[in-house]
C-alpha cells in the first residue's frame, strides 16, 4: 500500500477511535455520573414528585433498566448510526427536530471557518511585511484586544453598531428555519462577522509568530540578501511555513468557533443547533443534548481529519517523517 | 542535579517581565480584580439584591452609579460581578494545571501504552466544543460553586496535559535527566525533582490562558441564561440585561462588559509578559 | 336556577362573561353587539388609506400550545392573535363584553342546554369558496378533540340549515358564546378527511396566509373578498421577536409594530419615534404552590405568609411605572373588573413572621424553586423582587428561568396533574371563569387545594352564576374571594397591562386586555 494512503487510513481508523470515545464520554457525563438520564433529567430536589414506581416506570420505558454496558451499546450503536432516539419530555424524534437547525448552524459555521483563516492570513502577511511597523503594532494590539472580548459582547456591539446605527445588516433575521441555504446565509452575514471575532484574533497571533520566526531564519535571510523582494519572501517561502501550525490547531479552532456559534447564535436569534442546545440543557432534554454534542465532536473531529490530510499535501516533512 | 538547570534565573526572568508596562498594567488589573473578587462583599456599599428606588436612576451621592432596572444598587453590583467567574476559574484552573501536570509528566516520560490512553482521552475530551462539554456538565454537576469549580477543571485539564507532555518528551531527552536516569533514581523522583521545575513558567502561562479562557465560558454560561442566575450579579447577565435599554442608558452595557474585559486583558498582557519571560509561545486558547 | 351540575361547570377553564346580566340569559341575541359594529365604530371619523405592510413583532407568541415543534399543524401557530387570518363565530370585544362575528344570532333554548345559531352569509373563504354550517361544523368537532374548553361545552352539533347550526352542550351554559370567541375555536375549511383539516392555513380573515414557520414567523397578504370593512394593509408580517430583538427591529426599522412589549422599553420605544397602547388589563402571573407533596407551603400559614411578604405595590411601581395600579388578591380575577374584591391588608412583613413562626418557621423557611419563562419580556425582573421581599419575611424562594418553548411539557412532565411550582399565565376573562380556576375541580392552578374550605368555595362560586339578581352575584363572587384569601390556594401579583408599540403612521393598532382578542382588518398606514 502507497505510505501516504496507509498513513491517511491509520488518521481515519484515529478518528474513529476518538469518536467511540468521545460517545463514551458523553454517556459517561450524562448517564453514568448523574446515575443515568434520568437522573440527569430530574436534579436532587425534584425527586419529590416521583414515586419509586413512577421512576421504575420511566427507566423501563427509556431503557434504563438495563445493565450499564448494554445501555452504553444502545446509546453508542445510537450515535453512530445517528439514530438519537426521542426526547424525554414529548417522545418526539430528536433528529427531525433539530435537523434544520443543524443546517443552518452548519452554513453558519462553515463560513465562518473558511474566512477566519482568510482574514488572519491577510493581516498576518500584512503585519509581516514590516514586523514592528505601524500596521503590524496596530494589527496586534487590535487581536489583544479583539480576543480579550466576550463573544455576547462584541455580538451586541455588532448589532447596535451594523444594524441599528448604520442599517447594514438586518437587526430581526427574518427568516424561516427551513428557508433556502442562500437566504439563510444572507442573514447569516452579521453574525459571522461577529463570530469571526475572536477566531481571527487567535489565528493571527499564531500566525504573526509563525512568519516572524520564519522570516528570521538563516534561509529567508539568505534569499533576502539575493534581492528576493519583501512580498515574495512572505508570501511564497514564510506564510506555508507559517500556516502549519495554524492548520495543526484547526481541531483546537473548529472547537473554538463551535462554543462561539452557541453563544452568537442566541445573541442573534439566528435558528440553529445552539439555540437549540441551549434549549435542551434548560430542559434536562439528555438525549438532544447527547445528539448535539457527538454532532459537534464530529465536527471538529472531521476536520481536524481533513487539515491532517492537507497538512500531508503542504509540509514535505511531515510526508517524510511518516512516510518512511 | 545538573546545574543548567532553570530555576536559578526565574527570579530574574520574571522581574525583567515585570518591567515591561504592558506586563504591569496586567499584573495591576489582575490583582484588582482578584481583590474585589474576594472582598467585594465587604467593600461594597450595599447589599447586591436589595431594592433602594423604583427602577433606574442616574449616579448620586448615594447610589455612585445608580441602580439599575430593579433599583438596586449598581456600583454594588458591579463589583461582585466577577465574584463567582473569576473565583470558580481560579480554583478549576488551578486544578486543571495540577491534576494535567501529573499526567502530562506521566504521559510524556512514560510514553507507550500510558501516554497512548491518556492522550486518546484528552483527544476525545477536546474534540467537544469547552461550551457545549460545560453545558452538559452543568446538566450533571449542577452550576453551584463546587460544581462549576469542578467542570472548569475538568474541561481545562486535556489542554494542560497536551502542553506539559510534549515540553515533558524534550526535557526527557535532555542530558541531565538521562543522568538522573543513569543514577538509578527512582521514576517520581526524576519526574517531580528533576522535569517538573523547569515547567513553572509554562504552567503559570497555562494557569492565566485556562483561566481566561473560563471565565469567558462562565460569563457566557450565564449570558446564555445556563450559568449564575438572579439576583446573583454576573457581568454576562448583566451585559444581557442592559441590551434592553442600551440606547438610553448605554453604560449598564459599557461597564460590565469593561469590567469583564479588562479582567481578560490583564490576564492576557500579563500571559504575553510571563511567556515571553520563559521564552513560550503565547498562544492562547479560547 | 339549577341548569348546571357542579362538577360539568367548574371544569371549564376558560371564556365567559364579564358583564352576563339577566339581559344577556334571557335573550342573548338582543344584548350582543356586532363586530362589524365596533369595526365601523374604530374607523368613525377616520379617512383609512389602503396600502403597505404591517411587519408586527410579537414577544409573546403561542406558548400554550407547548411547543414550537408542536406546531405543524399550520392553525397551531406562533401567535394567539389568530384573527389576522380567520374569525370565530364571535368575539370578545376590549371591554370584555362578547360579540358576533361570524354568528349573526345565538339564541338559547329555556334550559339552556341548546343553542341555535345564525351563520353570516356571504362569507367567503381565501380559496373562493363560501363558507358554510359544515365548515362551521367540522371545525368545532375538530376543536373539540384538540380542545377541552369546547369538549367540555359541546355534546354535539346539528345542521339546521346552509347556514344555521344547532349546538347540543353537555350541559346548560348561559356562557357559551365566549367559548366560541376563544383563539383557539376559529372557523377553518371544511377537508374531506377530517384529520387534515386546517393544514391548508384557510380561513375566513382580513389575510390569507402565504408562509408561516411556526417557530418564528409567518407572511400573510390581503384578502380581497373579506366579508367585513377592510382591510387596508397589503400585507401582514408577524415574527417572534424575543429578548431585545423587538426594539432592535423597531428600531431598525424592520417592525411598525410590536404587540406586548416591555414595559421597562416604553421609554426606548418613544424614542425610536414608537407611539404605546395600553389596555385597561392584560395577562397576569399566578404562582402555582403543589400541595400533593411534603412542602412548607402546604401549611396554610406560610402560604398567608408569603402573600403577606410579597410587596405587589413595589412590582407595580418598579416594573410597570404604575404606582396606582391595583395587585392581586390571590384569586384569577382582574383588578379592573367591578367583582374584584382587594385584600385588606396590602403587606405586613410582621404578620407574615407571626404566621411562620406559629407554623414552626420562626428561624425561616426555604420554600422549593419556581420556574418561570419569559413569556412577558419583564418577568426576569418581576420575581427578584418577589424573592427580595418574601426574604425580608424570612422566606427563600428561587425563580429559575426556563426556556418558554417548551415550557408547559417541562412544566407538566412530573407530579401530574399539578405539575412543578411555577408561575401559571392568566388572561382576564369572566368572573365565574376566573374564580373556576381555582377550584379544586381544576388541580393543577389552586395546586391541589382541597377541605371542607374549598368545597364551600365550588358551591358559592356555583351559587353566584346561577343567581340571577346582579347585585346578589357580585357578593357571592366576592364572598367567594374571601375564602380564596383565607386559604391562598394559590398567589395571584397583578396589575400588569397589555401595550402594543407602533410607528405613529400605523393606525389603530391597539392592545387588547385579552391580548389574543386583537383585530388587523381595521389597521391602516397613513403613508
Amino acid at each position: 500500500m502507497h505510505p501516504i494512503l496507509a498513513l491517511i487510513l491509520r488518521r481515519l481508523a484515529l478518528s474513529g477511535l476518538i469518536l467511540t470515545m468521545v460517545s463514551a464520554l458523553v454517556f459517561a457525563g450524562t448517564e453514568v455520573l448523574p446515575g443515568d438520564a434520568l437522573d440527569a433529567t430530574i436534579p436532587a430536589d425534584e425527586l419529590i414528585f416521583y414515586t419509586e414506581d413512577d421512576l421504575a416506570q420511566m427507566r423501563a420505558e427509556l431503557g434504563l433498566d438495563k445493565p450499564p454496558v448494554e445501555r452504553f451499546v444502545d446509546v453508542f450503536t445510537g450515535l453512530i448510526t445517528l439514530d438519537f432516539g426521542v426526547t424525554l419530555l414529548t417522545r418526539d424524534p430528536v433528529l427531525p427536530g433539530i435537523w434544520h437547525a443543524l443546517l443552518n448552524s452548519l452554513l453558519m459555521a462553515g463560513l465562518a471557518v473558511v474566512i477566519t483563516p482568510l482574514i488572519a492570513i491577510s493581516l498576518g502577511v500584512a503585519a509581516a511585511l514590516r514586523p514592528g511597523g505601524r500596521v503590524d503594532g496596530l494589527v496586534s494590539g487590535g487581536t489583544l484586544f479583539a480576543y480579550s472580548m466576550p463573544d455576547f459582547v462584541v455580538g451586541n456591539v455588532f448589532i447596535i453598531v451594523f444594524a441599528l446605527q448604520l442599517g447594514w445588516a438586518p437587526a430581526v433575521l427574518m427568516i424561516a428555519e427551513s428557508a433556502p441555504a442562500w437566504q439563510v446565509l444572507a442573514a447569516a452575514i452579521l453574525p459571522v462577522a461577529a463570530l469571526t471575532v475572536s477566531g481571527v484574533a487567535y489565528q493571527f497571533r499564531l500566525l504573526r509568530e509563525g512568519m516572524v520566526d520564519a522570516l528570521g531564519s538563516e534561509f529567508i535571510e539568505r534569499a533576502r540578501l539575493a534581492g528576493v523582494p519583501e512580498w515574495q519572501l512572505v508570501v511564497r517561502h514564510a506564510l506555508p511555513v507559517a500556516v502549519i501550525p495554524m492548520l495543526n490547531g484547526t481541531a483546537q479552532f473548529v472547537a473554538a468557533i463551535l462554543s462561539s456559534v452557541v453563544v452568537i447564535e442566541a445573541v442573534f436569534k439566528f435558528p440553529g443547533i445552539g439555540v437549540e442546545l441551549i434549549r435542551a440543557v434548560s430542559q434536562r432534554e439528555v438525549p438532544t443534548v447527547q445528539a448535539i454534542t457527538f454532532l459537534a465532536a464530529s465536527a471538529v473531529i472531521l476536520s481536524n481529519l481533513l487539515a491532517d490530510i492537507a497538512l500531508l499535501a503542504l509540509d514535505p516533512r511531515v510526508r517524510r517523517r511518516y512516510g518512511r | 542535579m545538573a546545574v543548567e538547570a532553570l530555576p536559578a534565573r526565574v527570579p530574574s526572568r520574571l522581574r525583567e517581565a515585570l518591567i515591561s508596562p504592558l506586563t504591569a498594567i496586567g499584573v495591576t488589573l489582575v490583582a484588582i480584580h482578584l481583590v474585589l473578587a474576594l472582598f467585594s462583599p465587604w467593600i461594597a456599599p450595599y447589599s447586591v439584591s436589595a431594592i433602594f428606588t423604583d427602577g433606574l436612576t442616574p449616579p448620586s451621592a448615594e447610589h455612585w452609579l445608580g441602580t439599575d432596572q430593579i433599583g438596586r444598587d449598581y456600583l454594588s453590583r458591579l463589583m461582585s460581578g466577577g465574584r463567582v467567574a473569576l473565583l470558580v476559574s481560579a480554583v478549576g484552573a488551578a486544578v486543571a494545571v495540577l491534576v494535567g501536570t501529573l499526567l502530562g509528566l506521566m504521559a510524556g516520560y512514560l510514553g507507550g501504552l500510558i501516554d497512548d490512553a491518556i492522550m486518546r482521552v484528552t483527544d476525545a475530551v477536546m474534540a467537544v466544543p469547552e461550551l457545549v462539554l460545560i453545558a452538559i456538565l452543568v446538566l450533571t454537576f449542577g452550576k453551584d460553586i463546587a460544581a462549576l469549580s469542578v467542570i472548569v477543571a475538568i474541561v481545562y485539564t486535556p489542554g494542560v496535559v497536551r502542553v506539559v507532555r510534549a515540553k515533558t518528551a524534550s526535557l526527557a531527552a535532555l542530558d541531565y535527566v538521562r543522568a538522573a536516569e543513569l543514577r538509578g533514581e527512582p521514576i517520581p523522583r526524576i519526574l517531580l525533582m528533576e522535569i517538573a521545575p523547569n515547567l513553572g513558567g509554562l504552567l503559570a502561562v497555562e494557569l492565566a490562558i485556562r483561566m481566561s479562557s473560563a471565565i469567558l465560558k462562565i460569563s457566557a454560561l450565564s449570558f446564555l441564561g445556563l450559568g449564575i442566575s438572579q439576583p446573583t450579579p454576573d457581568w454576562g447577565l448583566m451585559v444581557q440585561e442592559a441590551m434592553s435599554v442600551v440606547f438610553t442608558d448605554p453604560w449598564f452595557l459599557i461597564l460590565p462588559a469593561a469590567a469583564l474585559s479588562s479582567l481578560i486583558i490583564g490576564i492576557n498582557f500579563a500571559v504575553d509578559g510571563l511567556a515571553r519571560a520563559y521564552g513560550i509561545s503565547a498562544k492562547g486558547t479560547r | 336556577m339549577p341548569f348546571l351540575t357542579r362538577r360539568q361547570l367548574l371544569t371549564q377553564v376558560s371564556a365567559g362573561a364579564t358583564v352576563l346580566t339577566l339581559g344577556h340569559l334571557l335573550d342573548p341575541t338582543k344584548a350582543l353587539a356586532t363586530t362589524a359594529d365596533a369595526v365601523e365604530g374604530m374607523l368613525a371619523g377616520q379617512e383609512p388609506k389602503e396600502g403597505g405592510t404591517l411587519t408586527y413583532g410579537q414577544t409573546y407568541p403561542n406558548w400554550a400550545l407547548g411547543q414550537s415543534s408542536r406546531g405543524e399543524h399550520p392553525y397551531f401557530w406562533l401567535d394567539l392573535l389568530t384573527r389576522s387570518v380567520w374569525n370565530g363565530l364571535t368575539w370578545v370585544d376590549e371591554d370584555l363584553n362578547v360579540q358576533l362575528e361570524l354568528a349573526t344570532a345565538l339564541t338559547p333554548s329555556d334550559d339552556l342546554t341548546v343553542w341555535d345559531c345564525d351563520i353570516r352569509e356571504g362569507v367567503m373563504f381565501h380559496d373562493g369558496t363560501e363558507m358554510t354550517a359544515d365548515d362551521v361544523i367540522a371545525s368545532l368537532n375538530f376543536h373539540k378533540d384538540a380542545i377541552g374548553l369546547i369538549r367540555q361545552n359541546i355534546d354535539r352539533m346539528e345542521k339546521l340549515g346552509p347556514h344555521s347550526v344547532r349546538f347540543h352542550l353537555v350541559s346548560a351554559n348561559a356562557e357559551f358564546p365566549y367559548a366560541l370567541a376563544e383563539y383557539r375555536a376559529m372557523i377553518l375549511k371544511a377537508h374531506e378527511n377530517a384529520d387534515e383539516i386546517g393544514f391548508d392555513g384557510i380561513g375566513t380573515g382580513p389575510f390569507r396566509l402565504i408562509e408561516i414557520d411556526n417557530a418564528r414567523q409567518f407572511r400573510a397578504e390581503r384578502f380581497e373578498d373579506y366579508f367585513g370593512a377592510g382591510p387596508y394593509l397589503d400585507g401582514l408580517v408577524g415574527v417572534q421577536t424575543m429578548g431585545n430583538t423587538a426594539i432592535n427591529g423597531f428600531r431598525a426599522g424592520q417592525l411598525n409594530a410590536v404587540w406586548n412589549i416591555d414595559p421597562g422599553q416604553i421609554g426606548q420605544y418613544e424614542e425610536a419615534g414608537g407611539d404605546v397602547h395600553a389596555s385597561p388589563a392584560g395577562d397576569q402571573f399566578w404562582l402555582v404552590m403543589p400541595k400533593n407533596v411534603s412542602f412548607p407551603w402546604n401549611d396554610v400559614r406560610v402560604r398567608k405568609a408569603m402573600s403577606l411578604a410579597i410587596d405587589r405595590p413595589a412590582i407595580n411601581r418598579i416594573v410597570y411605572n404604575d404606582p396606582e395600579g391595583w395587585t392581586g388578591n390571590d384569586s384569577h380575577m382582574t383588578g379592573v373588573t367591578k367583582e374584584f374584591l382587594p385584600r385588606e391588608t396590602e403587606r405586613d412583613i410582621a404578620q407574615a413572621k407571626a404566621l411562620l413562626a406559629e407554623a414552626g418557621y420562626g428561624e425561616g423557611v426555604t420554600l422549593p424553586a419556581m420556574v418561570f419563562c419569559p413569556s412577558f419580556p419583564e418577568e426576569p425582573r418581576i420575581y427578584p423582587i418577589v424573592s427580595e421581599s418574601l426574604a425580608e419575611a424570612g422566606i427563600q424562594l428561587e425563580f429559575q428561568e426556563r426556556p418558554c418553548d417548551g415550557f408547559n411539557p417541562f412544566v407538566n412532565a412530573v407530579n401530574q396533574p399539578i405539575g412543578r411550582p411555577r408561575r401559571n399565565l392568566v388572561g382576564p376573562r369572566n368572573p365565574f371563569i376566573n374564580l373556576s380556576r381555582a377550584s379544586s375541580q381544576n388541580a393543577a392552578e389552586p395546586g391541589g387545594w382541597s377541605g371542607p374550605e374549598s368545597e364551600k368555595y365550588d358551591a358559592l362560586v356555583l351559587e353566584a352564576v346561577g343567581t340571577p339578581d346582579p347585585d346578589k352575584r357580585v357578593e357571592l363572587y366576592q364572598e367567594a374571594q374571601r375564602i380564596l384569601q383565607e386559604n391562598v390556594p394559590g398567589i395571584m401579583l397583578g396589575g400588569r397591562r397589555n401595550m402594543v408599540a407602533h410607528k405613529p403612521e400605523v393606525k389603530n393598532a391597539r392592545s387588547h386586555s385579552q391580548n389574543w382578542s386583537s383585530r388587523f382588518e381595521y389597521i391602516w398606514i397613513d403613508s
